[in-house]
């Protein structure tokens, strides 16, 4: 029998008055996977995390992680998961040392070598005797994750790890995750509104927009195969030349021609290999020469029809 | 048994944990300062204040009782008040999603804060007795309790009834702390757990000032019953143990602690705790902590 997948959630539904935050909504999050959950502010995705996570009760469906129900056999299910739902939380007049110390606790107890370890991981070691009312909202981000991580759960639940994380603190997190994910120990799930983060990291993601799923897959069927379309760079006068080159070499008849850029099709990487020696050898200077594979925030603007909340 | 024993285990395991950060939390800290500064000053001014009306009964047992019996009073809103931000602290920094993030269900967090509750209670009546029993060895000794040099009761004797005596006060209070507790509950921000808390408080308190023959009459089996009002008050309950000492330190040797007005005062604090602790588990229970 295969194990159960990490996370099962089946037609969750949740409604706050009048308004519906969640509708219909079913995903599987399998092992091993970085699985994103996207969407723009006020989509669901925290409303569907704290379901995932038994903090607020649907109002319909059910939520199974490794194969427990949330709301029948919580503490087994809850034992294998570690999170951070929107934005960290920690006592203000206690160290970062002593808020994982005192959390831990709650779990059963984690030796002070551990918590050392994560907050190390997270950058914060030499911070960790210091109050967390005095930290800056990416401290609190990072040890927030820390906290996520402590006890090694097999199921890591992010909920926009990288709000408020300046440029390096983003790319931290990000190396971060690339690490758990290689790692191969930890399954996570993690919510964002920033695409490109999301494109890096991922290995399957769901769009949401008003509670509603609108596509779930790998990243590779929601922005399409590598196709071999690519696109060209030359210089701008040397246009015309470089379409002459491809069509007498190749056969390539460019898809479309603006000046100093070609769209073409080529035979996977290795063609694209060819005709940029090609070109050089044709004395044509080669500026670029990149996939034109869509982007997830393409792909997001098309289902969604939103482009004010994504970045 | 085993998820009995699992229940108690992570009980124990939150309330270290809720020890731990209110004994770091200046309010909590402050709180249990300022009732050891009353008490120490309170006990110094009514020793003072016997001297100079020369009216006191030479006993530091007497003395000790006497200066509990005020200071319960004034100790106790200080003590309501930092129970009522007991779950409110989780609630307000949000901690309360990192709790129930991990093995914890809403009723062992709800079951821990009720026994933190118990000790701060604890702790305080103890912090008083303590300063109060001090202040009567310092001023008048604590051997047996003689008159006329005829030891009435061993000191052994007295002490136990105290303990006897401290245990139902306890009892009591644990009442009035379930009333902070769920109001806790409900609270999003320590503020407002206090100031609605602080209502609550003053309006159950204000019934005890109600005459005990005003109430609603019920008959039953041709016989009329009455079931006062004041007898739904709740702050003033408690002291009922330290009234049964009163009599104590006069030479009266009380024969049974199974008497009406401590039968009276557990079924209402009883009915209290109960009922607060309902109310509580139910909004614990219930809410979304959409935090």
């Amino acid at each position: 029998m295969s194990p159960a997948p990490p996370v099962v959630a089946e037609h969750l539904k949740k409604r706050f008055g009048s308004v519906s935050a969640v509708e219909d909504l079913s995903l599987t999050v399998e092992e091993g996977k970085v699985y994103g959950f996207l969407g723009p502010n006020g989509a669901g995705k925290t409303t569907t995390i704290r379901m995932l996570l038994g903090l607020i009760a649907p109002d319909g469906g059910s939520v199974r992680i490794f194969g427990h129900d949330i709301r029948r056999d919580f503490k087994l299910a809850i034992r294998c998961v570690g999170a951070m739902v929107e934005g960290p939380a920690f006592y203000p007049f206690l160290t970062a040392h002593k808020n994982l110390q005192l959390f831990g606790r709650l779990s059963g107890g984690v030796p002070a070598a551990r918590v050392d370890e994560i907050l190390d991981r997270v950058g914060l070691l030499r911070r960790a005797g210091q109050k967390v009312g005095g930290f800056s909202q990416g401290m609190r981000q990072r040890l927030g994750i820390a906290l996520a991580m402590l006890e090694k759960p097999r199921l890591l639940v992010l909920d926009e790890p990288t709000n408020g994380l300046d440029p390096q603190g983003t790319r931290e997190i990000r190396e971060l995750l690339r690490q758990i994910r290689d790692e191969g120990e930890t399954t996570v799930l993690v919510s964002s509104h920033l695409l490109g983060e999301m494109e890096r990291i991922c290995d399957r993601v769901a769009v949401i927009s008003q509670g509603r799923m609108l596509r779930e897959g790998s990243l590779d069927e929601l922005l399409g195969a590598d196709d071999g379309v690519v696109e060209l760079v030359v210089e701008p006068d040397r246009t015309s030349a470089a379409a002459e080159v491809l069509t007498r070499r190749f056969q390539i008849e460019p898809r479309r021609i603006r000046r100093g850029h070609l769209e073409l099709i080529v035979d996977g990487r290795a063609g694209a290999s060819e005709v940029n020696r090609v070109l050089v050898e044709e004395g044509l200077a080669v500026h670029g020469l990149h996939s034109r594979r869509r982007s997830l925030e393409q792909v997001f603007v098309e289902l969604t029809g939103e482009v004010s909340d994504i970045q | 048994m085993t998820t009995l024993l699992g229940f108690v285990r992570t009980v124990a395991r939150l309330v270290r944990a809720d020890v731990t950060k209110l004994s770091r939390y200046w309010v909590v800290v402050s709180g249990f300062v300022a009732i050891a500064i009353l008490a120490v000053s309170g006990m110094m001014i009514f020793y003072r204040i016997e001297q100079t009306a020369n009216v006191t009964a030479d006993s530091g047992y007497d003395f000790a009782l006497s200066v509990v019996n005020r200071l319960v009073d004034v100790s106790m809103p200080i003590v309501y008040v930092l129970v009522c931000i007991l779950f409110a602290i989780d609630v307000s920094n949000s901690t309360v999603k990192c709790i129930l993030t991990r093995p914890v269900t809403r009723m062992e967090l709800l079951v821990s804060k009720y026994v933190t509750a118990l000790g701060m209670v604890t702790l305080n009546v103890a912090l008083l007795w303590a300063v109060a029993l001090s202040g009567g060895a310092a001023y008048y000794g604590l051997g047996d309790l003689t008159e006329n040099g005829y030891v009435i009761f061993s000191g052994g004797y007295v002490l136990g009834q105290f303990a006897l005596g401290t245990f139902f006060l306890i009892l009591g209070f644990a009442s009035v702390a379930a009333m902070g507790v769920a109001v806790s509950a409900f609270s999003s921000t320590m503020g407002g757990a206090i100031i609605i808390g602080l209502i609550f408080f003053f309006v159950l308190g204000a019934i005890s000032v109600i005459p005990a023959s005003l109430g609603l009459t019920v008959s039953s089996g041709g016989e009329s019953f009455l079931l006062s009002f004041s007898s739904l008050s709740l702050p003033k309950q408690p002291l009922v143990p330290l009234g049964v000492l009163d009599d104590l330190t006069t030479g009266v040797a009380i024969e049974s602690w199974w008497i009406p007005p401590i039968q009276r005062m557990l079924v209402v604090c009883g009915c209290h705790l109960a009922l607060f602790f309902t109310i509580s588990a139910i909004g614990v229970r219930k809410r979304d902590f959409t935090l």
